[in-house]
């Protein structure tokens, strides 16, 4: 029996999540060490150029 | 080695299409500042900003001696969605050309007219109550102003012919709106090119389509969080409550689509990968 002949079992509802977890991390990753940085320079912004 | 490709396109199906979805939210929410006139402000924005407005002429009553009623009168709900669409035309103007339109103003004329009918009948002379009443009018005008259009406009201009004098910013602001039909563009060759590699057996690419679009479910959902998590949100509301209003706008006009994409993609993977399954549950039956 070949793999594509193989019944699927529900470990293809993982893949979604498999597929999506390189993604993920890499996002993680851009958040843990841009974030507070680009936080940070969106609140300068605010401050410069909005009337309080 | 037939699977591997196919997983690597699923892969990059599920960031095209995940960016396909961010870039068409925040082309949603750019778009109509573009077009000629710029963005009309909703109803329920533009009467957050006369209570700020009254809010504000109550307070400044009493300091240059006016009736805040009066004020009130002549600043009606037609002169500030007029005041509104200037606005609309100072961002349109940053948006299609990178420059700012004409900044917004207040005809101060007939609020100096009813202070200074006001001085005069308190007993006041005609030229003191001239000049106090000019002053007034000045002082409401230009709050109504910064409630409009909230931001320090000598800055943003400054800043802006600056930007202007060494790139494009219109050309910029389009190339970005337009990233999302490169998105879609990439969408539908990997696709394809999916199909294409599982040609003699149509139903397995659904596997890949249908667990690539559960992947950019996954993705858009992490950008929302991260989104939230940021705290722009509150950092505007602090900062001026008449720009967190019209900015809350600009963000519901583009999560609504966002939302909307992000369920048909979740009814596309959970439909593609049922269909994928589908015929071996007939079989075992």
């Amino acid at each position: 029996m070949s793999t594509e002949n193989r019944k699927p079992g529900k470990g293809i509802w993982l893949a979604p999540v498999l597929l999506a977890l390189p993604i993920l991390a890499a996002l993680a990753f851009a958040a843990v060490r841009f974030g507070p940085l680009i936080v940070k320079l969106i609140n300068a912004a605010v401050k410069a150029t909005v009337v309080v | 080695m037939k699977k591997v490709l196919c997983w690597l396109l699923a892969f990059l199906l599920a960031g095209s299409l995940a960016l396909y979805g961010v870039s068409f939210a925040c082309a949603r929410a750019v778009e109509p500042g573009m077009k000629e006139g710029g963005t009309p402000v909703s109803d329920s924005v533009q009467r957050m900003e006369m209570n700020l407005i009254r809010e504000k002429i109550e307070v400044l009553a009493p300091i240059y001696d006016f009736s805040a009623e009066t004020a009130m009168k002549v600043v009606t709900d037609e002169k500030i969605a007029e005041m509104n669409r200037q606005a609309a035309l100072w961002w349109n103007g940053i948006l299609v050309n990178g420059e700012p339109g004409e900044v917004p103003a207040f005809n101060t004329e007939e609020l100096t007219g009813a202070f200074a009918a006001d001085i005069v009948a308190a007993g006041g002379s005609d030229e003191d109550a001239e000049l106090r009443a000019a002053d007034a009018a000045n002082a409401v005008s230009e709050s109504i102003l910064r409630i409009v259009l909230p931001l320090r406009l000598p800055i943003v201009g400054r800043g802006l012919s600056e930007a202007s004098a060494r790139v494009d910013l219109g050309n910029i602001i389009r190339f970005l709106t337009g990233i999302r039909w490169a998105a879609l563009a990439v969408c539908a060759l990997l696709a394809g090119l999916i199909a294409l590699l599982e040609s003699r057996k149509l139903r397995m690419s659904l596997r890949y389509i249908g667990s690539a679009m559960g992947a950019a479910v996954l993705v858009i959902a992490a950008c929302l969080v991260l989104y939230a998590l940021s705290g722009v949100d509150p950092l505007i509301a602090g900062a001026s409550p008449s720009l967190a209003a019209q900015y809350g706008a600009l963000v519901n006009s583009a999560a609504i689509p966002l939302f909307l994409y992000t369920a048909l993609l979740l009814a596309g993977c959970i439909a593609c990968l049922i269909l994928y399954r589908r015929p071996h549950e007939a079989k075992a039956d």
